[in-house]
């Protein structure tokens, strides 16, 4: 016998002819209470990490911003402090020698002027 | 305001009573707004997710609900909006697709491990994948839900002359597809 293949309304009536994955209301509802009692983070608990975080990088930035500043006026002083030892290693005659030399040096002509 | 509802306003707008009170009405009405979604949407998992929404929204806009229509309705509307929105969502991702998305939701109903239906329940849902879509939804609304017409129309806001010629013209076009032999 063929397949009945021409229907009606009647034929079909008015079930929802559909399932749902066992327990699923059950589920659902429980899901639902989850979502919705509270238990959802509250935005200022969702950011204080970031917070803390960008808190603790912008300390670091100017702790290391201060200690490179203390290192460079360390440097500094210790130029100068070699400076004034050097200067007063040097007598006067010594020192017009250094700079009679340094000037002639100056004025004699380069190698590439004499090629010119 | 129905006398219910308003009670329900109070516990909703109560801080020690809202989560309790919603929770109930999850339980209350979760079934029936989930099969109205189904029957549109055809797949499970896209059901579970526009019933997921439904709620979200009915629980965040629970202060915009003034009593006007019933409590029922309104989760109803939420309901069908969310329906409607996701459909529209849909037809938009599939626009490259060569099928249209009628031949969609066809595929989906012939491939659902959830369909337990006989072959004349198939070819209702098959009849009924090719009306229109708010169409669709004032024949399931009023032939499954087996609504009021008046009910119908706090849902939809659709006056009940046009739900009712809605509702003849779908009826009409679906005995004619399953009078036809294939």
């Amino acid at each position: 016998m063929e397949a009945k293949t021409k229907y009606s309304l009647n034929d079909s009536g008015k079930r929802i002819p559909f399932e749902v994955p066992e327990n699923y209301f059950e589920d659902f509802a429980v899901r639902i209470g989850t979502m919705t009692t509270g238990k959802q983070v509250p935005v200022k608990r969702m950011i204080k990490p970031w917070i803390y975080m960008a808190a603790m990088f912008t300390g670091l930035l100017l702790m290391g911003n201060v200690l490179l500043n203390v290192h460079k006026s360390r440097v500094n002083q210790q130029n100068e402090a070699y400076e004034v030892y050097l200067m007063s290693q040097l007598d006067e005659s010594v020192y017009y020698d250094y700079y009679l030399s340094t000037v002639a040096t100056a004025d004699e002509p380069s190698h590439t002027d004499a090629v010119n | 305001m129905h006398a219910d509802d308003q009670v329900l306003i109070e516990q909703l707008t109560s801080k020690s009573t809202r989560a309790e009170t919603f929770s109930r009405l999850v339980r209350t009405y979760q079934e029936r707004l989930y099969w109205h979604i189904r029957k549109m949407v055809m797949s499970h998992d896209d059901a579970n997710d526009v019933l997921q929404n439904t709620f979200m929204k009915a629980w965040n806009g629970i202060e915009s609900f003034r009593g006007e229509a019933r409590f029922s309705s309104w989760l109803y509307r939420i309901a069908t909006n969310e329906t409607l929105t996701f459909l529209t969502n849909k037809r938009m991702r599939n626009i490259a697709s060569m099928e249209d998305e009628e031949q969609i939701l066809l595929t989906q109903l012939h491939a659902d491990t959830y369909f337990n239906g006989n072959e004349a329940e198939m070819k209702l849902q098959e009849a009924i994948l090719t009306l229109p879509e708010k169409q669709r939804l004032v024949f399931n609304m009023k032939y499954f839900d087996d609504l009021t017409y008046e009910e119908m129309e706090e849902i939809l806001q659709t006056s009940v002359g046009a739900l009712k010629a809605s509702y003849h013209h779908a009826v009409k076009k679906i005995e004619k597809f399953l009078s036809v032999e294939n």
